[in-house]
């Protein structure tokens, strides 16, 4: 899995490659996702157009940082969720948790409304 | 039913990348679905996962099996453990609204969605988890 980082003003993006099953892979994205939170950023999109799938590892790091970031006042939304995702989201329930986007400009815009 | 292949793999959590690639080829080489070889995929992960952490406890001593066998119209997988066990029935729900934001517990329930049959047997020696997916 690779993840690539922007900034949309005090919205931190993060674009993320390839499957999230655990491993080596889920523990850069955990690691990313506390370096943002110490550092202080407090609105995170995640852009999943480039994850193919998605286990439960996966979504337990994306619900760690969700869980991380709205105890500080923040949030972690998704954005252009792949269809296998939506289906692993719907079976656990977790499409009721995250705010989900069509797109990463709608999620960045959704922190300003 | 005929035998696809069988690995064992040390109580690492690289097994589950080690296993998805496996789940991969076999799948290809039996020619199932694209959508389905996801399916496949996913619940191998989560049970090697299962097996690693939870089961074996990630003890360097400790192996998990997994075993590909397929039929005309069925693919078994079976991943099995040398852990100590589990209480099936003290599993928690991971549909409770108390669990939904829990980081995980939500393995099996993923698995049972994207296969056709599941069964998953514990005892003290070991648990496995033979999971059927039709072709």
């Amino acid at each position: 899995m690779q993840i690539q980082h922007d900034v949309s003003g005090e919205v931190a993006v993060l674009h993320l490659q390839g499957k999230i099953m655990g491993g080596p892979d889920a523990t850069s994205l955990h690691e990313k996702l506390h370096e943002l939170i110490d550092n202080g950023t407090l609105s995170v999109v995640v852009d999943l157009e480039g994850v193919a799938w998605m286990n439960s590892s996966g979504l337990g790091i994306l619900i760690g940082g969700l869980s991380a970031l709205r105890k500080s006042g923040g949030d972690l939304r998704l954005a252009r969720v792949t269809e296998k995702i939506e289906e692993v989201l719907r079976i656990t329930k977790l499409d009721r948790v995250f705010d989900i986007y069509g797109n990463t400009d709608d999620a960045v815009a959704s922190y300003g409304s | 039913m005929k035998k696809a292949t069988e690995k064992k793999y040390r109580s690492r959590i690289d097994a589950v990348v080690k296993a998805e690639r496996l789940a991969g080829k076999v799948t290809k080489k039996l020619k199932i679905s694209e959508p389905e070889r996801v399916d496949i995929c996913i619940a191998v992960t989560e049970a090697v996962n299962n097996a690693v952490e939870h089961g074996n406890k990630m003890l360097n001593d400790k192996f998990v099996t997994l075993l590909f066998e397929y039929s005309d119209d069925k693919l078994r997988i079976t991943v099995e453990d040398q852990g100590e066990g589990f209480d099936l029935e003290a599993v928690e729900n991971p549909l409770s609204p108390e669990n939904l934001t829990k980081p995980n517990g939500r393995g099996l329930l993923i698995v049972d969605a994207l296969m056709d049959n599941v069964e998953v047997s514990s005892s003290t020696t070991g648990t496995k988890v033979i999971m059927i997916k039709k072709r």
